[in-house]
């Protein structure tokens, strides 16, 4: 059945139409070219971000030139201990497969004194970037003062900043989690986390507390327990409380990896005496992993959002800035059981 | 008439038993066919373009439909846009059973969208027994394999924030509205909001690097900036000696607009200058609201106040994109989407 990709240009006369101007006026808008008035200007913003608007497929396709985007990161979060945002970085690259996209990552070192400038932004011929993971503020500025194109940010976002982000939905996704616990009973739920280190640490604690309101549960502030941003140190060990809850929310499936071993050097069972849930379905390197019941982080339906997003920048620089937040599921293993097994020794 | 192609041909011919050639020359009105034959010929043509269109769905020139379970209408220009017809004729899947005949009518659909709150049973029962993708408009309900598009509370409120800042209102109270009156579909919403508030204030002493204690704290109270409308009304008149005489411009973020409405009017009552003196805006939804006056009567009250929301018209958009991007198969894993929102309407802000 053959099928009309005209997709584009029919959103563009609908915006024309819709702000009563020509489609000549809303091309140009978009790519922010001279001789159109500011005001005329953000009332097609405005229609075209209500609209949804979205450079069409073929267009994105029908471009024969190759795109180069650069990938940054920082090796606090990249080094050989933390394979988190490798994962993610591989999931960017086989996004930008079949679309005609280079990627070219950088690693910087953010450890020593000075903060380098990473040597991407000095290069001609990048289209755009990816930033993976949090940066310094210092650099953020100085990639946003130095770029050519549209920066998009995977899993972190700096409201205010010119740039687009995507993460996973923090909030709904702890939510998922504890109600996952307190749907099987338990009433008496720590969570373990250092929410001022990391805004996604935050966010989650955040998702956490609602469920607690929602159960009408005031959690007991011996049972919020630091992880001390386990993921760049090499012993993350987690001071346990003399009385323990029936099940602890995990920030993250690492935390919930050092969780579990503090829990087994007192002698405790992961999930009868202590249910434990995560968040993110990715943990290496402890036996846990295959038994921690946990929230999925979709890192390719993530990266496949940014591409997108970094593809439809580059067709309308214009566009408002977006933070899109991707939502998931609960992957149920058998770190929970039902409350009632055992509270705290 | 337009000549079909040859495999569509063959597929003819062989449904009728006979060759190709026969086919050709009866859609092309060549001689050599007899009328009989071409007339079943064409008839036959006609069926399985027909039955083509019936399986993918597609209905005339490209347009999908998608069933609509709920009260609300979505707008025609929705319609339009997006190549859809809604239909509002299906059996009614809120009533409970839904049985096998009128199970076909449900199957040319793409997806169906759920317009208004409905029991975690019901969108259940509508799962397993349509099949179809479906998206809640407006509402969420965990525990459902389905999409939901929702307006961000959480973050919207902080945006919401920032832009305050940015027009200069350095201080900030959240007016949280009334438990007893909060619909049951509304306190998921309403408690999003005011977290999203105690995330932007909490987000703002890290920033300034004072001393915090090591997370914020469980008890949601003035200190925090958060103060219930009776409340708000006992310290006006204090508060006006200190607010508008010494800080710089302060905003009321109402939790919503029945808040928002009775907020504006007590400002106007005090003699306080809205915004000149304090910006007042609500969120979600205006929504009409009864006043008390101490004499025990009541009146409608009409205040009309800036409101920070979502569209509408773009949540139901972002739902229909949903439903066409799950049948070609590429999408997000099941789950809530968000959207955010804007400020719109009376300047009070």
């Amino acid at each position: 059945m053959p099928v009309q990709n005209t997709k584009k240009k029919v959103t563009m006369r609908q915006i024309a139409e819709a702000v009563g101007v020509s489609t000549v006026t809303v091309s140009n808008a978009l790519a922010g070219k001279a001789g159109v008035s500011s005001e005329v200007r953000s009332r097609i913003l405005e229609k075209a971000a209500r609209l949804g608007y979205d450079p069409g497929e073929r267009e994105k396709r029908s471009s024969s030139k190759t795109i180069t985007l650069g990938v940054i990161s920082s090796n606090m979060y990249m080094s050989e201990k933390t394979s988190f945002y490798w994962e993610m970085y591989q999931s960017v690259v086989n996004a930008c497969f079949g679309k005609n996209i280079l990627t070219m990552l950088e690693v910087f070192d953010e450890r020593k004194g000075s903060v380098q400038e990473p040597t991407l932004l000095s290069r001609e011929q990048i289209d755009g970037f990816f930033i993976i993971g949090r940066v310094p503020d210092v650099c953020m500025r100085q990639i946003l003062r130095k770029r050519r194109g549209p920066i998009v940010l995977l899993d972190f976002d700096r409201p205010g900043y010119q740039c687009d982000s995507v993460l996973s939905d923090n909030y709904t996704g702890m939510y998922r989690a504890t109600k996952y616990l307190a749907e099987r009973g338990h009433r008496q739920i720590g969570f373990v986390g250092s929410v001022r280190t990391s805004a996604n640490v935050l966010e989650r604690y955040y998702g956490y507390w609602k469920c607690m309101r929602e159960y009408g549960i005031t959690p007991d502030p011996e049972w919020l327990l630091e992880d001390r941003d386990v993921r760049t140190e090499d012993a993350g060990e987690i001071r346990l409380p003399g009385r323990l809850p029936s099940a602890f929310a995990c920030s993250s499936d690492y935390s919930a990896g050092f969780l579990y071993n503090a829990l087994r050097k007192r002698g405790l069972r992961v999930p009868e005496d202590i249910s434990v849930i995560g968040y993110d379905d990715y943990l290496y390197g402890n036996d846990f992993a295959d038994r921690l019941t946990t929230y999925h982080v979709d890192f390719d339906r993530m990266a496949e959002k940014a591409v997108e997003l970094m593809q439809r920048r580059i067709m309308a620089p214009m566009l408002p800035h977006v933070t899109h937040y991707i939502d998931s599921y609960i992957v149920e293993r058998s770190s929970v059981s039902k409350a009632g097994g055992g509270a705290g020794r | 008439m337009r000549p079909l192609k040859k495999i569509n041909q063959k597929a003819i011919a062989e449904r009728l038993g006979i060759s190709h050639v026969s086919v050709s020359n009866a859609l092309a009105g060549r001689k050599g066919v007899s009328r009989e034959l071409r007339e079943r010929v064409l008839e036959t043509a006609a069926r399985m373009e027909y039955e083509t269109k019936q399986e993918s769905g597609a209905g005339s020139a490209g347009w999908s439909e998608i069933a609509v379970v709920g009260a609300r209408v979505i707008p025609e220009r929705l319609s339009a846009r997006n190549r859809v017809h809604f239909r509002y004729d299906l059996p009614d899947a809120l009533s409970g059973e839904i049985g096998e005949a009128q199970l076909q009518e449900w199957q040319s659909c793409i997806g169906i969208l759920v317009t208004q709150q409905v029991s975690a049973e019901i969108l259940w029962m509508l799962r397993e027994r349509v099949k179809k993708p479906m998206v809640g408009i407006g509402f969420f309900v965990d525990g459902v394999p389905m999409d939901f598009v929702m307006e961000d509370g959480f973050h919207g409120i902080q945006a919401l924030a920032r832009t305050l800042r940015d027009r200069g209102y350095m201080r900030l109270v959240y007016v949280s509205p009334e438990e007893a009156e909060a619909n049951p579909e509304e306190r998921s919403m309403l408690e999003d909001r005011l977290l999203g508030f105690r995330r932007d204030q909490y987000t703002r002493l890290l920033e300034k690097a004072e001393k915090v204690e090591t997370v914020p704290a469980f008890d949601l109270g003035e200190r925090d900036g958060i103060v219930t409308l009776h409340r708000l009304s006992e310290r006006l008149a204090v508060w006006r000696e200190g607010v508008c005489g010494r800080q710089p411009g302060t905003a009321l973020i109402c939790g919503d607009g029945r808040t928002a409405r009775r907020a504006a009017r007590m400002l106007k009552v005090a003699g306080i200058a809205v915004p000149g003196e304090i910006g007042v805006i609500g969120c979600g939804a205006e929504e009409a609201c009864q006043e008390e006056w101490k004499d025990g009567g009541t009146q409608a009250c009409r205040e009309a106040v800036s409101m920070f929301r979502a569209d509408e018209e773009q949540l139901m958009e972002c739902a229909v994109r949903i439903l066409k991007e799950r049948r070609e198969g590429r999408a997000e894993p099941e789950g809530l989407h968000r959207v955010s929102g804007a400020i719109a309407g009376a300047d009070t802000i």
